[in-house]
């Protein structure tokens, strides 16, 4: 297999937003779908509209990270699924290990800042 | 006014940089009893009804290359009813629950990358009427036949290009603003 992690460290660091709908598509989602599961994700923190997500839907179609995989519903109620690409499942695992080592930061100042009380 | 509605037919212009003044106008409409029920070349159209507290975006959409049923669905899903358009600017709106304002873009990222699109086009727009009044004003030059014909297509391309060059600016001016200010929460 091709080795993904040159060309995926060129998308990080992600947006919030962007993080999340590729997190939300570890399983496969319509739009619709990924609006709610980010939502819950984030307890209710993050909403995404629809304008924002159609643009990051229409960004990483277009870099190659997600790909559209088949519909759901039928008639007027059919919706587009999406799906990650290996290289999108790469840029997730990438921008995770990132953030982890920066939350591990975090924990680490606040118990310092805490300490120093 | 008994039964029968009253209707208004209002002439506006829409300036790509105002869409969001735009939005606003056509909210305090709605508060004051008057529900858009037409978007026109060139205006509006308004019906007498209940003042309702709705909030009305403008989106700068996609183009007649891409399937819109996606970008429709989304918007249409998300609780926003589709109004009309002026070209590409699609008008939207939602009610207002709980003094909660529902906002189509969620981050400031997203929405300047659709003013980086608008204006992108307006930049084309303006190197096709530069390269094509460079053309003319070099021909003007070669023969004297067409001197006399030339000056009012020369105003009106310039007129043109004046007017997207200030859209441009306009449009980057939005972006900066929205650039400095404190990012919405989510």
């Amino acid at each position: 297999m091709k080795n993904l992690d040159r060309p995926a460290r060129k998308f990080l660091p992600l947006s919030e937003a962007t993080y999340l709908i590729l997190a939300s598509l570890t399983e496969p989602r319509h739009g619709y779908g990924i609006m709610q599961d980010v939502e819950a994700v984030s307890d209710g923190r993050v909403r995404l509209g629809p304008g924002t997500l159609y643009g990051a839907l229409t960004n990483l179609l277009k870099q190659k990270l997600i790909r559209r995989s088949g519909e759901t519903g039928t008639g007027g109620e059919r919706r587009k699924v999406y799906a990650l690409t290996p290289l999108g499942e790469k840029v997730l695992v990438l921008e995770g290990e990132r953030l982890a080592s920066l939350s591990r930061l975090a924990a680490d100042v606040a118990r310092r800042l805490g300490g120093a009380k | 006014m008994s039964g029968e509605k009253a209707t208004k037919k209002v002439f506006r212009m829409l300036m790509a940089w105002n869409d969001e003044k735009e939005g606003r106008w056509l909210a305090e409409q709605e508060r004051s009893g008057w529900h858009l029920t037409a978007v026109r070349c060139f205006g509006y159209t308004f019906e007498r009804a209940a003042p309702a507290d709705v909030a009305y975006r403008l989106d700068f959409g996609p183009s007649r290359f891409h399937d819109k049923s996606e970008y429709f669905g989304l918007f249409h899903d998300a609780g926003w009813e589709h109004v009309g358009c002026r070209g590409l600017w699609q008008y939207f709106r939602k009610a207002i629950v709980n003094g909660q304002i529902p906002e189509i873009y969620t981050d400031a990222q997203s929405r300047i990358a659709n003013y980086r699109r608008l204006i992108g086009l307006s930049v084309c727009m303006l190197a096709v009427l530069g390269s094509q009044t460079a053309t003319n004003l070099a021909r003007e030059g070669q023969s004297n036949s067409s001197i006399s014909r030339y000056p009012a297509i020369l105003i009106l391309q310039l007129a043109l290009m004046s007017i997207f060059a200030y859209s441009t600016v306009r449009l980057l001016l939005v972006i900066s603003r929205l650039k400095r200010a404190k990012p919405t929460d989510a």
